[in-house]
């Protein structure tokens, strides 16, 4: 299991937490995560318009370099998985966009051709989630855990494939691997608002509170989440009453991994 | 060969791009490339029959639209005082009219294939503007079927008899119906059901729009009718696995599944669903709303009223434990050493009557059917007013069995969706049946609020308009123009929120249960049966018909014929309809001692042929087989299976298979008159 | 330029699933049948193209195909500004910039104000 991994500018900066949890954990794991030689912010936004190339730049580069390594690329951040699997997607499939990048710079001759895995996944399709469950030497019991999965992770489905948008299971899976019990909600795959956070606040808080509010009525004591903007949301919104953490940090307790920052 | 050449105006169709006097004049001077004479070296592929001295347009003329009357007489006439040999028609597609062309040279005495068509309407005058260039196009085409035609041997169609038995493959209403109709004229049909009884989805409804009669009471004297009927035998619990054959003479094999109880000793007392242990088994009948035991009769008025013993629920085949039924069991009838029997019976023709499922809702999470228990689909719905159903008949949520305060029906659930989640197509019923939903919820509770999400109301059939407006106005139904984003449960009620569109505004409210219009699509089997058949079927997997607007009920495999929800969406009256439309076509094959078979078919020159066998793999239809015996074979063509695709006579490397009507050398000689 | 709009069937469902939809001036459905009507410059003006999360509710539940989000990007970016109308886009990314705050949001906040088109 032997992978190249993306971190993104937020994992390295304000949610270095989830990066460190990650990378504890798949140690203990046995996952190999080689960070990539040189990769940039990716953006944070995967650009809507035909037009936007340039902005799509940082991601190719990321992507040319997994594919001429040979090793799927790994990446954490709701928002940088999203971007690079888009990215990759049009790439594989949008002729002009190939075209486009290769006028850019030469050297980005690339069609998509490397594969990418967020986290989640590769616990899921290359460790599995029943090994997980026999790894684990400190089983969450009694803890009533449910899942912010949010937008990026999930949608455009048909891009995405992280699981299906409408009626994910993914995370709760993860969850009762880890012995506790998944707490199910039907705002789990809605929006905190994240996006906006900066231009209206009030707004977005409100978004925020409607999901912990289902959380909470469907009788979750704690959420992950894996997306650090969400992360930020839910810190802001719940005042105390939900602990919201990385989904890494509770891997990481549950696999006793001491040797943290906390932060 | 004495030619004659008739070329059509079809009035303005190809008048006006081809000049059709000149095309006539032009052809008589036989084999012409633009000069008004030849020499025998400028065409050496052709043979000395065919040279230009024996060519032979000694007639031809013009005619409005010789496929009239009128046309057809010239042309008899013609071959009568000229003494025609072969005859070239310059018209529409072959499609159209080959067939009455051929009956005219049949009725003057010229055997029909010494007839060919030039099509200077589809492939010509319809697809180009220059009529000098069209004109000459159309002569190129006119010399390329002359030159077949010089080629054309007189070819005499064969017969096959017909077995005078129908299959009818579904035993819903579109089977039961089609059933009926042939067995009224005298025929003998096999009625083969998937399920334990025949009734099929509307056994499953609770009343039928737009009279609101109850489906049961409509359905099951059709369904005793034809369980007793003399000339109808059902296979109830049964599959179609084999169909092998043509028209006339198709050879099914029907598997009788082993019900596990003996049907001609069981006296349907239901003893033995008493005695039963096995209780929690989702009943499929109820849509899953109910249970029933291992052994189980699906529902009251089944036809036969003869239970089955599930065998994946069954205690005594899980685990060689139990066995109370049959101790129960005053007449001895069940018998758990049945097994399986397969039967091979010969048909004339079959009748596909498959029917439909809802689609599954496993895509469309944010509806939250899979999580709450006040999320339902219509089908469960009905299963709710029925007074057969889970809770007699009384409208109560499924989580707490209250009556509701308010119901919210969410239509085109997967209909119309051009995504991969869903159906393109709409599925027609869904507007009418929630309206008869809403009114029969309010009868028996008119203070609980009914709300309908549409994107259109389509009330296409006779009184389908009226009965809508009854459920809007008499009945005060709340109609909105708008969709439902998410449905969220919450504190034992849901929560939608939604558009209205006329509003123009969000529509958020709280309801007591949420129904669904789930789309349809064709039942899980369709696609195997269309295998089965050879019978073609659309992208959507409905078994197609030969053609939309004129041969709406058959497909287009011969003898295969198509009625109900198997070959697209539709109410009730459409498939009662479309069964007695598929039976009379049906009865007319039935009622014929013989069939004439094409006569275009493959044929192999025993003395050329040397049994190398590619042809008999390249066949679609199973038609060429290797004689038996020393080596070398020759192979031999069932003229009967052969549809005279060519196939073979293409593949064939020693050029020793050939098709009648489309000889190589045909072929090559219309190449060489376009060409040359 | 994405031309599917003349796609939406009008049924709805996009605003119905839209977040934000309540607080918009133009819901989605109604962007896209403007759109469709009378191009992009006829949503220009609307403060909802700005109001947009990206979250792509709309085009996940969307029957046809149609891409809301994708539209409402297309038309912010057609204006080639930095902030709408109202200007209050800048101002309020550099109020409330801290160090807490996740540098995705920041550098997404300043991307949506909307970059001139390359």
């Amino acid at each position: 299991m032997d992978f190249l991994y993306y971190p993104g500018c937020t994992l390295s900066t304000t949610a270095k937490q989830l990066d460190e949890c990650a990378r504890l954990c798949a140690e203990k794991l046995r996952i190999k995560l080689e960070e990539i030689e040189s990769w940039q912010c990716c953006g944070a936004v995967f650009p809507l318009t035909s037009c936007r190339i340039d902005t799509k730049l940082a991601a190719v580069r990321v992507l040319v370099q997994a594919r001429n390594k040979g090793k799927p690329l790994v990446t954490l951040c709701a928002a940088c998985h999203h971007v690079i699997k888009q990215v990759n997607h049009q790439a594989a499939n949008d002729a002009e966009f190939r075209q486009t990048i290769k006028n850019y710079d030469a050297d980005l001759l690339y069609a998509g051709e490397a594969t990418v895995y967020h986290y989640m996944e590769v616990l899921r399709q290359h460790v599995g989630f029943d090994t997980i469950k026999e790894r684990i030497t400190n089983p969450q019991k009694g803890r009533r855990i449910g899942a912010y999965y949010g937008c990026l992770l999930l949608r455009p489905g048909e891009v995405i494939q992280f699981d299906d948008a409408e009626n994910p299971r993914i995370l709760e899976d993860f969850i009762r691997a880890l012995g506790a019990k998944a707490v199910s909600y039907p705002m789990r795959n809605e929006c905190c608002g994240g996006y906006r956070a900066l231009e209206d606040g009030d707004k977005t808080k409100a978004l925020t509170e409607k999901v912990i509010a289902s959380a909470v009525s469907h009788g979750a004591q704690a959420l992950v989440t894996a997306c650090p903007l969400c992360q930020y949301q839910m810190a802001m919104a719940s005042g105390g009453e939900l602990d919201v953490c990385y989904f890494t940090e509770l891997l990481a307790e549950a696999l006793d991994i001491d040797d943290i920052d906390d932060e | 060969m004495r030619i004659g050449v008739f070329v059509c105006h079809c009035g303005n169709n190809i008048k006006a791009t081809v000049d059709v006097a000149l095309l006539a004049e032009r052809v008589r001077e036989g084999f012409l490339w633009g000069a008004s004479s030849v020499s025998p070296s400028v065409s050496p592929s052709v043979s000395p029959s065919a040279s230009p001295s024996v060519t032979s347009v000694v007639f031809s003329a013009d005619y409005m639209y010789l496929c009239a009357e009128g046309g057809q007489k010239m042309i008899t006439d013609a071959i009568t005082e000229h003494g025609l040999e072969g005859v070239v028609v310059c018209a529409c597609s072959p499609r159209m009219h080959e067939a009455t062309f051929r009956k005219a040279a049949q009725r003057a005495g010229l055997n029909p294939y010494k007839l060919e068509i030039a099509n200077i309407r589809e492939q010509c005058s319809w697809v180009h503007a220059d009529k000098k260039a069209a004109t000459d196009k159309a002569l190129s085409l006119a010399k390329a079927a002359i030159a077949k035609v010089k080629l054309a041997k007189p070819l005499f169609p064969g017969e096959n008899t017909v077995e005078k038995r129908a299959l009818v493959i579904g035993g819903g209403i579109a089977g039961i119906q089609a059933a009926l109709d042939i067995a009224e004229a005298g025929f003998a049909v096999d009625l083969v059901e998937k399920t334990p009884s025949i009734g099929g989805k509307m056994a499953q409804l609770d009343k039928t729009f737009p009279t609101l009669d109850c489906s049961a009471c409509i359905l099951t004297p059709k369904m005793v009718e034809a369980a007793s009927h003399e000339n109808i035998t059902l296979h109830t619990y049964s599959e179609v696995e084999k169909v092998e054959g043509f028209v006339g003479s198709f050879t099914a094999v029907i598997r009788k599944k082993a019900r596990g109880v003996n049907i001609k000793k069981c006296t349907g007392c239901g003893d033995c669903l008493a005695a039963c242990p096995m209780k929690k088994i989702p009943n499929e009948f109820e849509s899953g709303m109910a249970n029933r035991t291992a052994i189980y009769i699906p529902f009251a008025q089944a036809v036969p009223n003869v239970p089955v013993i599930d065998r994946n629920h069954c205690a005594y085949f899980k685990n060689g434990k139990c066995k109370r039924c049959e101790g129960a069991c005053q007449p001895k009838a069940i018998d758990f050493s049945q097994e399986d029997e397969l039967i091979a019976e010969r048909y004339g023709v079959i009748v596909a009557a498959t029917g439909y499922e809802p689609i599954a809702l496993d895509a469309f999470g944010e509806y939250g059917y899979h999580d709450n228990k006040d999320v339902i689909t219509s089908l469960e719905f009905e299963r709710l007013t029925n007074a057969s159903g889970p809770t007699g008949g009384k409208l109560l949520r499924p989580s707490d069995g209250r009556v509701p305060k308010r119901v919210t029906f969410i239509q085109c659930v997967g209909s119309r969706d051009a995504t991969a989640r869903g159906k393109p197509y709409c599925s027609k019923v869904c507007c009418m049946y929630t309206a008869k939903h809403a009114i029969l919820i309010k009868e028996k509770h008119p203070e609980t609020d009914v709300e309908v999400f549409y994107i259109d109301v389509r009330t296409p059939g006779k009184s389908f308009e009226e009965f809508y407006r009854r459920a809007v106005e008499a009945y005060g139904v709340r109609y909105i123009k708008g969709q439902v984003g998410k449905v969220i449960g919450e504190n034992g009620s849901l929560r939608i929120q939604a558009m209205d569109m006329l509003e123009n505004g969000r529509y958020d409210s709280v309801t007591d249960l949420v129904v669904l219009a789930a789309a349809v699509e064709p039942s899980a089997d369709t696609k195997k049966i269309a295998r089965m058949l050879a019978a073609p079927a659309d992208v959507n997997g409905f078994l197609s018909e030969a053609h939309p607007k004129l041969r709406p009920v058959e497909s287009a495999t011969a003898g295969v014929f198509l009625c109900g929800m198997a070959n697209g969406p539709k109410d009730i009256p459409e498939t009662v309809a479309q069964a007695s439309a598929a039976a009379c076509k049906a009865i007319g094959i039935l009622m014929k001692d013989k069939l004439v078979t094409n006569p275009c078919t493959a044929k192999a020159d025993e003395d050329l042929c040397n049994g190398c066998g590619l042809c008999v793999g390249v066949c679609p239809y199973g038609a060429i087989s290797s004689e038996g015996g020393a080596f070398p074979r020759v192979v031999c063509v069932n003229s009967a299976l052969c549809q005279g695709c060519g196939g073979c006579a293409a593949a064939c490397p020693s050029g020793a298979m050939d098709l009648q009507g489309f000889s190589h050398r045909q072929i090559t000689a219309e190449v060489d008159a376009l060409c040359l | 330029m994405i031309s599917m709009t003349n796609k939406c069937m009008q049924c709805g469902r996009c605003s119905a699933a839209c977040p934000m939809a309540t607080e918009m001036d133009l819901p989605p459905h109604m962007w896209v049948y403007r759109i469709n009507n009378g191009g992009q410059s006829s949503v220009q003006q609307t403060e909802a193209i700005w109001q947009c999360l990206s979250c792509f509710c709309c085009e996940a539940r969307c029957p046809r195909g149609v891409k809301p989000a994708h539209l409402a990007e297309e038309a912010r970016g057609g204006q080639g500004k930095f902030t709408n109308d109202k200007g209050k886009l800048l101002e309020n990314i550099s109020a409330n910039a801290n160090d807490k705050i996740p540098r995705q949001l920041l550098v997404a906040a300043l991307r949506k104000a909307g970059e001139p088109c390359a």
